[in-house]
Formats: C-alpha cells, structure tokens, sequence
C-alpha cells in the first residue's frame, strides 16, 4: 500500500519490543534499555523513524528526551506517527489521484485513541500534523480527512479519544468490556457503520469483543473496524487488502456487501448466485469515479475482491 | 523465567523507600504532586475509576500529604491505562497518568503491588517474554498468564479462531542479536562513546 503512495518504508533492522506498558511499570530501566537498542540500529541518515503504533512511538519519544536529544540539533532523530506520515496532505492528494473504490456515502468514526489525541509530553518536538490540535478538535482532524480522502463520510462522535482499555484487554477483560462498551455506544448513537483506528491495540479491542459487548449493552454491535493503512489500501485497489479483511473478527465482508448493493441497487448475489460460477455477460456497472481505467473483467472479478 | 529474575536481572532489588513516595515520584519521573488543589478532576474524567479501590484524587491528595510506602498496596494505579484523561484536566498541570506509573513502578520496587492482581502477573508476564527474545510472541505470553485466566482450559475457542485468521501463530518473531535478559539493564544499549552519530 505504502508502495501505491510512493511511500517509502524501510524496516529497522532487528528492531525490539518497546516494552509496551509493563517496561516503564516494572522496571526502571526497561523502557528507556529497550529504546536505546532500537536506536542503535536506526541508520545514521535515516531522516525520520516511523512508529506505526502509538504507544511505540511515546516510548521512543520518550527515550529520545531521556537521551537529550531535542529537535536542535541536525542529528536529531524525527519520530513520525502513523497519521504523520500517511495523512499527511500530499499522501493524501496522491491517495484522491489513485484511488479505485471510493466507499461513497459510507459513515465512518474516526478512532484515535488516546497517545494520539493527548499525547505525552514528549512527544511534543515530534508532533506533526497527525496529532489533532486542540483547536480544531477530535472530530476535525487528520483522520476525518483520511476517511473523506477514501470517498467516504466521516460522521461526529463523541468516542475519538477514549480508551479502548489496552492491555486490560487481556488481563482485566470485564473492565475492557466496559471501556468498549462506551465506545461502541457512541458509534450506535452515531449511525456509523465502520471504525478506523490507528493504533494496532486499539483495532484488536475493538475488533476482537464485539460479540460479548453486544451481550453487555444488550443490543447487536457489528461495527467492523479498519487500520488507517488497510482502509487506504481498500480505497486503492491494493490486491493483498481482500485477504485482510477475511482476518477481522468482526468481518466487513456484510458491510461490502451491503455497500455495492446500495451502489448498484441490486441484491448482491441475485439469482445468478455467488462468484466463482458461470460468468454472464452483465451489464456494464455504473463505475465509481476513477481517474485509472478499469481492466478488471466482468463484474464477478471486482466483487470478489471484496 | 520468574518475575524475581526479571527484576533482579534488571538489577533492580526490591526495597524499602526511605523518603515519601512524593519525593520518590519526583526523583524517579519527574512529576511534582505539590501543586495540587484537590479539586477532583482526575478522579471525574478516569475511565475506569469505576474498577479502582482508591480514586486518582484521593491518591495524589494522599501523597502530597506525605504518603509513605503503604500508599503503594492500592490496585489503582495497575488498574490505569495511562489514557491521559487525567493530566489533560488537571487544572495546575500535575502529570496525573506519569505518576500513576510511577507508583506502578514504586510498588513493584518495594514489593507492595497488590500480588493476586491479574493485571501485576500480566506484565510480569509480558516483561518475562521480552526479555527472552526481544519480541512479543502472543501465545507465549498468554502460556505465562494462563493461570490468571480462570476456566482458559475450557474455552479454547477465541484462540483457535485467532490461530486460525493468523492473529496468533505458534511461531513468534525473535531479534536476531539480542543478547537475552541483560538487554533490559539500564545503560545495557548505550551508545558507545566512539559512536560518531550518537543517536
């Protein structure tokens, strides 16, 4: 995906666990041990670190400050987040000019958890655009125009930045579920039909217990969770995004479904049964706007990517 | 690999704070609980004050009143998701969530960490499993932290389900060069002084 942005990713050599929370809970060296080693490693002429998790990205941060690094100097390692780097306004223009299937009229809430959208304090030299301001609010901020730029709608909420429980998730489930349970109350109350994260912890919480949260609140949660990059990725036709999205516990394959039925307004097997069978000669489908010429085949390829 | 190695292989012995805890908040992270006005805003913002047995305000309330190391048997601070909620609201600006992992870290020192927490096993746990190969591997730590799981012989289902979409794999990732435990000492990855870049 990152290839289809002309996004270009090299991965740390060798790189280390952070330490997640329990380093900087147990031990009083872990936190900033473990930075120290993946720094070591970070090429002297690297021009920034991308830390695709949050919590990742406050840990290095925070074992950058402990080093006495600033953003003075020229060798000064920038730390870039995840919504920095692949919301930032050119990736996103490059996004518009590529994309394929634009999720038009899909409501979506944009998740950004919590080292995003109050971020520690050191992460303050770093902070790029990603990091939503406190002026222009959680509902307004990169990942609302990540969702626009897939051709979808972002919708308000009041849940962008809770917490999604993080490590309670495992190890204190029944105070997670609680934590979820807000959170998913709030996508109700908001009509959205998917989430998008982006932090890896906060999709697995989110995606894994929908299910149990659904017997708690008491009425159905199914509310399929994207990543920031697997969205983006299905916006652009990336062919490797059909097998991800076989891998959500709370499967967007129904809400695709759904979604292409209301584009073509048509049942979505119809009587011709499911994919895979004869291929009829269809009717040429009211194709989404796109700027790259379709070289699909007859209408079955292009579901089945779904 | 026990916990007891861990934290003595981090070389970290357990001990006994000569000093309050306030003080040691501010040696070990930095954060000054002086400026507090109890005004009770941390405690109202906390999502999961509900699970807490003493709430954040009373606790920082505490330390500034000079809190010894009993303060440190509270679940309170494990129970923190170091969500931030609190030092966003705190009107004179006390890193709230920075002291609750000070506490965390205070208590698993001082060996007041409430022991039967789930949550206290779990980053032992965690801890262990980096120490061991550098990555997380899923499964292992979940073998750790089995015996918090009650009944986690009878409901093998949401593990298989997560094998079986590739979420867990019996396989974990390892660093290739790491040295093992003694990775996580303090200064064990410092940069060595004829480094050029120094990062």
């Amino acid at each position: 995906m990152a290839e289809a942005l002309d996004v270009e990713l090299v991965e740390l050599a060798d790189w280390n666990c952070c330490g997640g929370v329990s380093a900087g809970a147990l031990s009083q060296g872990a936190l900033e041990a473990l930075g120290q080693r993946n720094l070591k490693q970070v090429p002297a002429d690297a021009p920034e670190l991308l830390c695709p998790c949050p919590h990742c990205y406050t840990s290095f941060a925070r074992t950058l400050a402990s080093a006495g690094e600033t953003d003075a100097g020229p060798s000064a390692l920038r730390l870039r987040s995840i919504l920095d780097v692949f919301a930032s306004e050119e990736v996103l223009a490059r996004l518009l000019s590529k994309r394929v299937e634009p999720l038009t009229d899909l409501r979506m809430v944009g998740y950004y958890g919590c080292k995003l959208s109050r971020p520690d304090p050191e992460v303050a030299s770093h902070r790029g655009e990603g990091v939503p301001s406190e002026a222009a609010g959680i509902n307004a901020g990169a990942l609302e125009r990540v969702i626009e730029a897939c051709g979808a709608t972002p919708v308000e909420w009041s849940a962008g930045g809770d917490c999604c429980g993080s490590a309670l998730g495992v190890a204190r489930v029944e105070v997670a579920e609680e934590l979820l349970g807000r959170i998913y109350q709030s996508a109700l109350d908001a009509e959205a039909e998917a989430i998008v994260t982006v932090c890896p912890l906060c999709h697995l919480n989110l995606d894994l217990r929908q299910y149990q949260v659904s017997q708690r609140l008491g009425r159905g949660v199914d509310i399929p969770v994207f990543f920031l990059t697997e969205l983006m990725a299905v916006a652009l036709g990336v062919e490797e995004s059909e097998d991800w999205l076989e891998r959500h516990v709370t499967s967007p394959l129904p809400l695709f479904m759904r979604f292409i039925e209301a584009q073509e307004g048509r049942e979505y097997w119809g009587e011709e049964g499911p994919p895979g069978e004869a291929a009829d000669e269809k009717a040429p489908v009211a194709a989404p706007t796109a700027e790259e010429p379709r070289t699909d085949g007859p209408e079955e390829d292009r579901h089945s990517r779904c | 690999m026990s916990a007891a190695q861990v934290s003595s292989s981090s070389a970290e012995a357990r001990r006994t704070l000569e000093v309050t805890v306030a003080e040691e908040l501010l040696r070990l992270r930095g954060v000054d609980v002086e400026p507090c006005t109890e005004c009770g805003a941390c405690s109202e913002v906390c999502p999961v004050v509900f699970a807490m047995d003493v709430a954040p305000a009373e606790l920082i309330t505490r330390l500034k009143g000079g809190a010894g190391q009993d303060v440190l048997v509270h679940v309170s601070p494990w129970v923190c998701t170091d969500c931030r909620r609190c030092s966003e609201s705190c009107p004179v600006d006390i890193d709230v969530a920075r002291a609750m992992e000070g506490l965390r870290l205070l208590a698993h020192q001082t060996a007041q960490a409430p022991a039967d927490d789930p949550i206290v096993r779990f980053h032992e746990a965690f801890l262990e499993e980096i120490a061991q190969r550098g990555r997380l591997h899923e499964l292992s730590l979940l073998w750790r932290f089995r015996h918090q799981v009650p009944g986690w012989r009878s409901r093998p289902g949401l593990i298989m389900m997560l094998l079986g979409k590739g979420k867990l794999s019996f396989r974990g990732g390892r660093c290739r060069r790491w040295p093992g435990p003694k990775a996580l000492h303090t200064g064990a990855n410092a940069p060595e002084p004829d480094e050029g870049e120094g990062r």
